[in-house]
């Protein structure tokens, strides 16, 4: 429990517009331990995303150091980082961001693909399957493998969505606004499977809403303004 | 290495986005031009170029001085390792006439640039040949076998094969004799003096051996009809030589054909001590020279270019060193050299194809980079989401890349299939489009071709493919790249 | 109006596109140059046949027939400006006392003829010559040096003898100068008292007076000019009207062909025996069918080959707009929405193609243009830096690379491109009219 999966050290973040730099994030520190759901809450533009982005090793931080399990990591080689991107944590996003040419299935299977050579996978394609499988089955969607994303519902998509962010087992899952885009009683149902995965894989789960009620049942909440983290 | 996810979610894409059909059309049709153009053209070519080489020997040594002789050159010649035989050949020009009939007045023939043919006028390049001789160094058996075969092809008639060859007798076979009952009867026939009795009819004259496009435009002869050699000799030496004019009267004693056309056009072959007692030099004369304007030479089958060449160079010194002091160096030249003038112009033709060519598959790479360059924009998000699973930046462009080689491989693989059935179903085509739509895409009249010559080389086909390919995955690598460098916190915004 | 204007935005939004046009202008480019190049060679030797020949030419006279009768029909053509008689021979030409270089292998021999030994001699009378040809001219070309230079009136005879015009280069070749003796060696057939013929040696004794030249480098090379009566005297002494060959010269080149039929049935009319015809009347350009249309052929055989380059940029234009419907999908239903009809949209698209494919065929064009005027330079600049020679001009005689750009061929090509460019511009055009706009607007 007290074990940190992900830690943001002053982190800061610009962004190059044209001649301006515009600072994202401000010397952030957070840290979420393993089995830690913590909520992340802040009005739109306070850098929310970006910091899980940082987080999950999508985007490197222009100062300050990210660290997986007390190593720090954001200074390695980009294969390495794609690859600890695939091992370490999953992502959640709020339009679903599926590949529209590949079926629930194949979209799940397509986690499976990283960060291991085609032969490798060639030899283990069968278990690879079977294991999709069965994740798709966890998140409630074992009638719904042949199905292209467009012919899913949005629930359903974000199902898929988790599916694939576990299949490589990662120790923290990032969530961005994952209900964001659901009515209420599907957002409902999608949470409750997250939160249910999250106890029973004791994984740490970062979550960003605008969702007070949602806040309210993770472990800490955490509110950011301008870049910062609000104390 | 790349990810086990390039490979597949590239082949997911070509299933899925019909465009990329397009670009395998694209890159098919080009395959498919450039291998039924350029093996239209390679069989056209190398027609020629075997026509031309089985028209020359291995060998040439030529630029002689005019009085050099055979014996002397032969033991330098033969001395030298790789070669195999030698057969004297003396060149001149002459009149060729045939008796008793009324010849052609001078007709020019148009100011043609290629074709001031001068066989209707009876002018020939005469060659003095040793038969025995160049049956060792070969070509001169097929020349003789093809000759009546080309004939035959166009024109009907009884177009007998010269027994010039086959004959046993060896003095008999130096002079290219004919039968003696076939002298006796073209001497009847002429009305010239001729043995009451045929069993008493010695034959007089030598053979001479015509070039099929000659006897295409004089027409066909019977066995040992008679014609007038004429040509004007000289004695002597530069500044102080003397014309003398000499005839001789020979048998038509068959047709050859090189498969060269000038050699073919030209070309009269009488026995060489016929042309060199002609020349001035008789053999029954105690000071004649055995005179040779070239030598042609057979190598050790089975040499390389380099061998040849080498061959060639240490010929020419041995020759050098044979000739009298202070004589000009001699050339020894290989088949290519022997013909020199037609084969440069063919090669020019076929630099020019090859550009054009070359401009063909440069246009379909541009398919292929138009097509997965639109695929990368269109698929910037799925560049993020990649990227957000954890696929590292080479094996999201791998991707693309990927897709560039399967789409140039699909194509190459159509493109090859649908050249290899249609070079090998041309002329069954041209056949069919001619006779439904009078369309004739490769009119055989310009060639003088039986067929449509159609060469799909291998190797060739070999290029073109990894030619295709290699310039696909050029094209391709600059999207891929592009979708390699991609942020794809950037791409996840996209909309 | 917007739909000129949004194709226009999406041409200039889309880098892309600049693609799809590159491919039109690549295979204009192609088509142009390639085959001016062609043109252009056809027409030089078209000049250099036509320079050195007789606009129209009665040959193949039989020997009974009288000069003044063929002439005076000939004459009485409206068209025909001049008519001059041709005696033809052959022979061999020496140096007395000079031992002539062996005559070439057959393979390594001039393209096109004129260093053999053999030649065709030409009887001509030279003041009727100047009126058909330019005989004149041919003697006075500015390439032959004073030294070699016909002095006094041509094929007037010398003290020494008769004399006779070699053209320039075999002069060169053999070392000839003006003034030399040169002995012309040719057989005549005579008969031999038992109703046959058999060849016997004629030689004449000849000065050489002067060197022609004409554009034709095989006709110099392998042409010597005596005069007719010379000729006359010596192989045809039997036949004293009698001239085998008639050159003409017409009025107007455009009718030449019609010319030449009338001529035809005048000369048939005249020399006629026993219901026959004799005489054939052939333009300059028939005479040489067989070598101009061996040209002509091969250009068609690259038109053949160049319109493959213009399949595959159809290709890339169809790649290119097809991805441009797919990816404004949105856009589609945004204009449907505004009261675009499907036509409308339609009609955007068609106007993308249209305007990518003018594009492509003006740049192709102007590329084309340049590089066919420029033609020689490109060829130097590539022969200076690869070391290949796209064009053997000196086999030719040409001191540059010759090329024709012709006005009809440029609006053929373009048309072509143009229809091509249409043609694969409706293909996505038409999918765009039938994209249902409630689909696109929805986002799925």
């Amino acid at each position: 429990m007290n074990e940190t999966a992900l830690q943001a050290v002053a982190v800061h973040k610009r962004y190059r517009l044209g001649r301006q730099e515009i600072p994202v994030l401000r010397g952030v520190d957070l840290a979420v331990a393993r089995g830690e759901t913590v909520a992340l809450l802040g009005a739109s533009g306070a850098g929310k995303s970006t910091l899980l982005h940082v987080l999950g090793l999508l985007d490197a931080p222009s100062a300050g150091e990210i660290r997986f399990d007390g190593r720090r990591v954001d200074d390695l080689p980009v294969r390495e980082r794609a690859a600890l991107r695939h091992r370490h944590v999953g992502f959640v996003f709020q339009f679903y961001h599926l590949i529209p040419e590949l079926t629930a299935l194949q979209n799940v299977l397509l986690a499976q693909m990283m960060a291991i050579s085609p032969l490798a996978y060639w030899r283990v394609r069968k278990q690879a399957r079977a294991d999709a499988e069965a994740m798709l089955e966890r998140v409630g969607l074992q009638d719904r493998l042949r199905h292209r994303p467009t012919e899913l519902s949005g629930g359903e998509r974000q199902r898929v969505a988790i599916a694939r962010a576990l299949m490589a087992s990662p120790q923290a899952l990032l969530a961005d606004e994952p209900t964001g885009n659901l009515d209420s009683h599907t957002a409902a149902g999608v949470c409750e499977l997250l939160f249910d995965i999250q106890r029973q894989r004791g994984l740490a789960l970062l979550l960003v809403t605008h969702d007070e009620g949602l806040a309210r049942r993770c472990h800490r909440t955490v509110r950011m303004k301008d870049g910062v983290v609000e104390r | 290495m790349i990810d086990a996810f390039s490979p597949y979610v590239a082949w997911r894409y070509l299933l899925t986005r019909r465009i990329n059909l397009l670009a395998v059309g694209g890159v098919m049709f080009a395959v498919w031009a450039i291998l039924l153009v350029d093996s239209v053209f390679t069989g056209f070519v190398s027609q020629i170029r075997s026509d031309v080489r089985a028209s020359a020997c291995d060998l040439m040594v030529t630029e002689l001085p005019h009085d050099a002789s055979y014996e002397a050159l032969r033991a330098a010649i033969e001395a030298d390792a790789d070669v195999v035989a030698t057969a004297p050949r003396l060149r001149h020009h002459g009149m060729l006439q045939q008796v008793r009939v009324r010849a052609g007045s001078a007709r020019n023939q148009g100011s043609s640039q290629v074709d001031f043919d001068h066989t209707a006028n009876g002018f020939a390049l005469l060659i003095g040949i040793d038969p025995a001789r160049e049956e060792a160094i070969g070509g001169l058996r097929q020349w003789l076998v093809r000759g009546p075969e080309e004939l035959a092809q166009r024109y009907p008639g009884d177009f007998w094969p010269s027994p010039a060859l086959d004959e046993t007798d060896a003095g008999r076979k130096g002079r290219l004799a004919m039968p003696d009952a076939d002298e006796w009867r073209a001497r009847r026939r002429a009305g010239l003096a001729h043995e009451p009795d045929v069993a008493n009819q010695r034959g007089a004259w030598p053979g001479v051996l015509l070039g099929w496009q000659r006897i295409r435009r004089l027409g066909w002869f019977a066995r040992s009809e008679p014609f007038d050699v004429v040509c004007a000799s000289f004695t002597g030496g530069d500044g102080d030589a003397v014309l003398h004019t000499h005839s001789a009267r020979v048998g038509f004693a068959g047709v050859f054909a090189t498969g060269s056309r000038a050699a073919d056009e030209g070309m009269a072959l009488l026995p060489i001590e016929t042309l060199r007692t002609m020349l001035g030099h008789d053999a029954a004369d105690p000071g004649s020279v055995d005179v040779v304007t070239d030598v042609a030479v057979r190598l050790r089958p089975g040499l390389g270019a380099a061998a040849v060449a080498a061959a060639g160079a240490r010929l020419r010194d041995r020759v050098n060193a044979a000739l009298p002091p202070g004589s000009p160096s001699c050339l020894v030249a290989d088949w290519e050299q022997q013909n020199v003038t037609f084969l440069s112009a063919v090669a020019h033709e076929q630099g020019m194809m090859q550009f054009v060519l070359f401009v063909v598959m440069l246009v379909a790479a541009f398919v292929i980079y138009a097509t997965l360059h639109m695929m990368v924009v269109q698929k910037v998000k799925d560049i993020g989401i990649l990227a957000a699973i954890g696929g590292s930046p080479r094996s999201v462009g791998a991707v693309f890349l990927l897709g560039g080689l399967a789409v140039a491989l699909f194509g190459t693989a159509l493109g090859l299939g649908v050249g290899v059935l249609s070079a090998a179903n041309l002329n069954a085509a041209n056949e069919w489009m001619y006779a439904n739509f009078q369309l004739e895409l490769f009119p055989r009249r310009l060639f003088d071709l039986r067929e449509v010559p159609c060469r799909l080389e291998p190797s060739w086909a070999a290029t073109v493919a990894v030619g295709a390919i290699a310039l696909a995955v050029v094209v391709a690598a600059v999207p891929a790249r592009k979708a390699a460098r991609m942020n794809p916190v950037l791409c996840l915004a996209h909309e | 109006m917007y739909r000129l204007f949004l194709a226009l935005r999406y041409l200039l939004t889309r880098p892309i596109n600049v693609l799809g046009m590159a491919g039109i202008t690549i295979s204009v480019w192609a088509l142009v140059v390639v085959v001016s190049l062609f043109s252009g060679f056809l027409q030089v030797v078209e000049s250099h046949v036509h320079a050195a020949s007789a606009d129209v030419v009665v040959g193949d006279l039989p020997a009974w027939s009288d000069w003044r009768k063929v002439e005076a029909a000939l004459r009485d053509d409206p068209n025909v400006a001049g008519v001059a008689p041709r005696l033809l021979h052959f022979g061999i030409l020496s140096r007395p006392g000079h031992r002539p270089p062996t005559p070439p292998l057959p393979g390594r021999s001039a393209l096109h003829g004129g260093d053999q030994p053999f030649l065709f001699v030409q009887g001509v009378e030279p003041v009727a010559e100047t009126e058909v040809t330019g005989f004149a001219g041919w003697l006075a070309d500015p390439a032959i040096p004073s030294e070699l230079r016909c002095e006094s009136a041509p094929l007037a005879p010398a003290a020494a003898g008769p004399t006779v015009l070699v053209g320039l280069d075999r002069m060169r070749r053999d070392g000839l100068r003006r003034g030399d003796r040169v002995l012309l060696t040719t057989a005549q057939l005579r008969g031999d008292g038992k109703g046959g013929k058999t060849p016997v040696k004629v030689q004449l004794d000849l000065v050489v007076g002067g060197a022609f030249k004409t554009a034709h480098s095989g006709f110099d090379g392998n042409t010597v000019f005596v005069a007719a009566s010379l000729l006359r005297t010596a192989m045809f002494p039997d036949q004293p009207d009698w001239a085998p060959e008639a050159a003409v010269r017409v009025r107007d080149a455009a009718t030449l062909d019609a010319t030449a039929e009338r001529l035809q049935r005048a000369v048939i009319a005249v020399v006629e025996r026993d219901g026959h015809g004799f005489g054939t009347a052939q333009t300059w350009r028939q005479r040489n069918a067989q070598f101009l249309e061996s040209i002509a052929h091969q250009r068609g055989l690259m038109q053949l080959v160049l319109v493959i380059i213009m399949v595959v940029a159809a290709f890339l234009m169809l790649a290119t707009l097809s991805m441009m419907v797919t990816e404004k999908v949105s856009d589609i239903g945004i204009l449907t929405a505004m009261g675009g009809t499907p036509r409308g949209v339609a009609s955007v698209f068609l106007a993308c193609g249209i305007v990518i494919t003018g594009c492509g065929v003006v740049a192709g064009l102007a590329l084309g243009v340049v590089t066919g005027v420029y033609l020689e330079e490109v060829r130097r600049a590539v022969r200076w830096t690869t070391g290949i020679d796209l064009f053997p001009i000196d086999v030719y005689n040409l001191d540059r690379v010759p090329c024709a750009i012709e006005p009809m061929w440029l609006a053929q090509v373009a048309g072509m491109a143009l229809a091509v460019g249409i043609l694969v511009s409706f293909l996505p055009a038409w999918r765009a009219a039938r994209h249902d706009p409630l689909v696109s607007l929805r986002g799925l």
